[in-house]
């Protein structure tokens, strides 16, 4: 079990290493120069080239990498251009908020999608089976943003039951404006949870050992919940950590409609004002978070699925 | 049960003979979800086309005249018999700036995804069929792309390169084309062992031509249904970059341009955010049935 | 010597979208105390219909037992509550599948599959339980050690057995066995036979062994039946079945199988397709097909049960053979 997880992290590295060098080059291409945009374009020749030298964006690209991907090890994103101050702790400010949001959507999601998917499929040809597909076909076509515009106007204008913005002071205060982008991000995540839910529960319903299981003789409230349900949330929790990346890039819009203190917004704001280094070290930190949450996914797989667990133990052993 | 029918099935074979695109046909017309689908897309395509030609008919007349043409005294009207879906915070006619928004997101959604098809299918044909090295290299760039965030990939590209209609199409395809290589290395997986295509080595085909004539028809229908569900999110991606800026510029009326100032206006002019979110969600939804429909229709596992 | 299972003009169809399907027609058949029935037939001619009606494990919508009973020991169970027919699962009549690779849940170890069995049954302590299930694993040739390992980590032929230790786990009176060898090679098949036959010695247990290989039937069974199209259409002990085949496709299937010691060039399979199942047809089944079939075998039903030896009925207007006088 535990040579597994080892494989796969060590499988991870180079390629979040491969993500470092792809973003950082993206980045190299971003317009603007960054000793005018801190100095201003007031500043004189001389001063700029000198901080030029200073920044290192002289060197040579393969330099500038390396400095990158050494300062990376060592915790450290560069200085933003926008205010000069460490990339690193203005991202640890935000990652925190954004984390919060990301785990309450996902929660919401799961608790919500599953076990819709899961009435939809044992439930399969009635009337509630069709309103849910057609329901959640339509809930993964809304816009992030959309939905978050919608639920602001009715909850937030209209019934003034949330506030539209921020995060407020205090602790009852973060609860009550967690729960409107909460429900914009997790909404559209919990549609495609059902669908696959539901999907993974019709495949399992048909395997023979589900007959095998009613030919014993057990009640059917065991044959879903012993039988069905494990086998079924093999796949589903696949699907969740997939998605992750998508849902990181949902609170970058989410985050954005309220004000929401995390590094999405900050990543929109630093494009606006072509702050390269915190655009870079930013995507490089959700990169990491994403990476990391396919590691869980993968660990949680593993644990569910005694296949996968016994492939790493000692000698196979044939029968 | 499942033999009965094969019985069944057996018998009409021996009356006549239908071939699996005449089966598809059939099955999917049964789906009316699909139909429906289709029928929008239709509605769509036929707007989209219809402003075009408008526009280069009147050469931007109407365009200047009607969708980027300020007016101040409709500021924020609310929806009315003249402007049924009222105006915007410059006095535009919100419905003549929907109605000229389609064809962004049609054309730019289904480019962007068309693109990531046409290179990301023969890269994965490529790394399943000759395996090994090439597989290992390919997927490893490939997994790269696929460990940054899709939405945070094109916001960074879009930043080094600029907001330009190409560098939009350029952005949102990246991610996409790891997709699919994925898919057709795949499937090209599953089929390359098989001995029709020994056979086909035995009689001299060489690689290429193994490649177009067997593998790649095998390989097509998987790529096919993701292609139609993902044009639903790239339309979505499209509007989403718009709104933050990124993808297509003002006064270009995408729906999620439009959108973008819709938040400071929210108490006053609820309009302004909720049509134009409406379309968006007619269209993904409309791609999403077809593409369920289509899905359906190939894989004969699903049926009822 | 009682019929602990007497199966009374059973018809059973499957209600679709595509149409109705009749699976099975008018189905009649007695299994005694102990006794091993092999039922014979093609692929889709209604065996596993039928032995899934008995322990009613059809899906209900769009299954339905039309008419007919089911009697089990004397009582009829065909209208039986839910809770009353689990108590028989498992219990009293049990069924092993066809595919040994998919009869098992992959997530959970052989011995707790075997123990679920005995606990839904059995009001004994888990610990009980478990070590009963450690003896139902030796009974079927594997070691005790292996109770805590996973169903992947078997080959085909062992799943089958723990398959088998499971369905009787609780000493059932019936073991209906859907082709229990079909997806296991021949020598493994062999071995999993000889097993069932020390089994069948030890716990007496009533078995319908449904297979479409004859040459199992001629080592397994007392008495044979032969389904075609949802119909049951001979049913005699195994010697007349062979020796005094009444039916003409039962002739057919048994020229059908191939002999090393004949010299001729070509097999004979029986011609034609089984009959569309969602056509009630108006004469014999089998009609279609048959190198006898006359003007009255395309118009009339067949009598049911036309008696052409002890124990020995058939359902043609023109029986091949008779030892009545």
């Amino acid at each position: 079990m535990y040579k597994y997880i080892l494989k796969r992290i060590l499988m991870a590295i180079p390629v979040l290493i491969g993500a470092t060098f792809l973003v950082f080059t993206i980045m190299y291409f971003a317009p603007g120069d960054p000793a005018e945009i801190i100095l201003g374009s007031n500043a004189t020749h001389e001063a700029l080239e000198a901080l030029r030298i200073k920044l290192g964006v002289n060197d040579p690209f393969i330099v500038q990498y390396g400095r990158f991907f050494f300062n990376l090890l060592r915790g450290d994103l560069g200085i933003s251009y926008r205010n000069s101050m460490p990339v690193t702790s203005l991202i640890a400010d935000r990652l925190c908020n954004t984390v919060y949001l990301a785990v309450s959507g996902i929660l919401f999601a799961v608790i919500v999608g599953i076990p819709v998917g899961v009435i939809s499929a044992i439930k399969q040809y009635s009337l509630l089976d069709d309103i849910i597909m057609f329901a959640t076909l339509f809930v993964t076509a809304v816009p992030t943003f959309w939905l978050a515009l919608i639920l602001v106007i009715v909850f937030s204008v209209n019934l003034g039951w949330f506030p539209a913005s921020g995060m407020g002071r205090g602790a009852s205060d973060f609860f009550v404006s967690l729960i409107l982008p909460m429900l914009t991000l997790g909404c559209g995540y919990a549609a495609l949870i059902a669908r696959t839910a539901r999907a993974s529960v019709l495949d399992v319903k048909r395997q023979d050992y589900i007959d095998t299981a009613r030919a014993k003789g057990l009640s059917e409230n065991v044959v879903i919940w012993r039988h069905m349900m494990q086998n079924a949330l093999i796949p589903i929790v696949t699907v969740i950590g997939l998605n992750f990346g998508v849902l990181l890039g949902g609170s970058v819009l989410t985050e954005s409609i309220f004000s929401w203190p995390g590094v999405g917004r900050f990543v929109v704001e630093s494009i606006t004002y072509k702050d390269t280094p915190a655009v870079l070290g930013s995507i490089v930190v959700l990169a990491i978070l994403f990476t990391l949450v396919n590691l869980l996914v993968d660990l949680i797989y593993a644990v569910l699925d005694p296949r996968i667990k016994s492939q790493y133990q000692s000698a196979w052993k044939k029968g | 049960m499942i033999n009965m029918f094969s019985r069944k099935i057996g018998k009409e074979r021996l009356n006549r003979v239908r071939s699996p695109l005449e089966q598809a046909a059939s099955q999917f017309k049964k789906n009316k979800m699909a139909v429906i689908g289709l029928v929008i897309i239709i509605v769509l395509f036929a707007v989209a086309f219809f402003t075009i030609i408008i526009d280069f008919v009147t050469n931007d007349y109407i365009y200047n005249n009607y969708v980027i043409n300020q007016n101040l005294v409709l500021r924020l009207a609310p929806p009315s018999a003249s402007h049924i879906f009222g105006c915007d915070e410059f006095g535009r006619d919100l419905f003549m700036r929907i109605l000229w928004g389609t064809k962004y997101s049609l054309f730019i959604g289904i480019g962007a995804i068309l693109l990531a098809m046409f290179i990301g299918m023969p890269i994965g044909m490529v790394a399943g069929y000759y395996g090994g090295r090439t597989d290992n290299v390919i997927m490893r760039l490939m997994d790269v792309i696929l460990a940054v965030p899709s939405m945070l990939l094109a916001m960074a590209i879009i930043a080094a390169l600029g907001t330009s209609t190409v560098n939009l199409l350029i952005a949102m395809s990246v991610a996409n084309i790891a997709r699919f290589s994925r898919i057709a290395r795949a499937s090209v997986m599953t089929v390359k062992d098989n001995e029709f295509i020994e056979a086909a080595r035995a009689i001299g085909a060489n690689d290429m031509e193994i490649l177009v004539k067997y593998i790649f028809p095998n390989a097509f229908s998987p790529n096919l249904v993701q292609f139609t569900l993902g044009i639903g999110n790239s339309i979505l991606l499209v509007a989403g970059l718009s709104y933050l800026g990124l993808g297509v510029q003002p006064p270009s009326p995408e729906w999620g341009a439009i959108l973008t100032t819709a938040k400071t206006y929210m108490r006053d002019a609820w309009h302004i955010s909720v049509f134009p979110g409406m379309f968006l969600v007619i269209s993904v939804v409309a791609f999403n049935m077809l593409g369920d429909g289509l899905r359906d229709a190939m894989d004969p596992k699903l049926k009822k | 010597m009682s019929n602990i299972l007497d199966i009374k003009e059973l018809s059973v169809a499957y209600h679709t979208e595509d149409g109705t399907v009749y699976a099975l027609n008018n189905i009649d058949l007695e299994l005694e105390d102990g006794e091993t029935l092999g039922l014979v037939g093609e692929t889709g001619a209604g065996k596993t219909t039928l032995a899934k009606s008995i322990m009613r494990l059809l899906p209900v919508p769009p299954a339905k037992i039309e008419y007919g009973d089911i009697i089990f020991s004397g009582e009829n169970i065909t209208d039986m509550d839910d809770e009353e027919i689990r108590a028989i699962r498992g219990n009293k009549i049990s069924m092993i599948f066809q595919d040994p690779m998919s009869a098992l849940n992959p997530v959970l170890t052989v011995g707790e599959q075997i123990k679920e069995a005995i606990l839904a049954h059995n009001n004994i302590s888990e610990d009980e339980a478990w070590s009963k299930s450690l003896e139902m694993l030796e009974t079927v040739g594997i070691t005790k050690n292996r109770a805590r390992d996973y169903p992947h980590q078997f080959s085909g032929g062992m799943k089958q057995r723990v398959v088998i230790a499971m369905a009787l786990a609780c000493n059932p009176q019936i073991l209906l066995a859907d082709e229990p060898t079909t997806a296991l090679d021949v020598t493994i098949q062999a071995q999993v036979l000889a097993m069932m036959r020390g089994l069948k010695e030890k716990f007496n247990t009533a078995t319908i062994l449904i297979t479409h290989d004859l040459g199992i039937v001629a080592q397994m069974c007392e008495k044979v039946a032969i389904i075609y199209a949802g119909e049951i259409v001979e049913v005699g002990n195994v010697h007349d079945i062979f020796k005094n085949t009444a039916h003409p496709y039962t002739k057919g299937l048994l020229e059908a199988i191939p002999s090393i010691y004949a010299d001729c060039k070509r097999l004979k399979p029986i011609d034609g397709l089984m009959p569309d199942p969602t056509i009630r047809h108006e004469g014999c089944a089998f009609s279609e097909r048959c190198i006898y079939c006359d003007d009255i075998c395309i118009h009339n039903q067949p009598p049911a049960v036309q008696s052409v030896g002890t124990d020995h009925k058939v359902r043609c207007w023109k029986p091949l053979c008779s030892t009545l006088s």
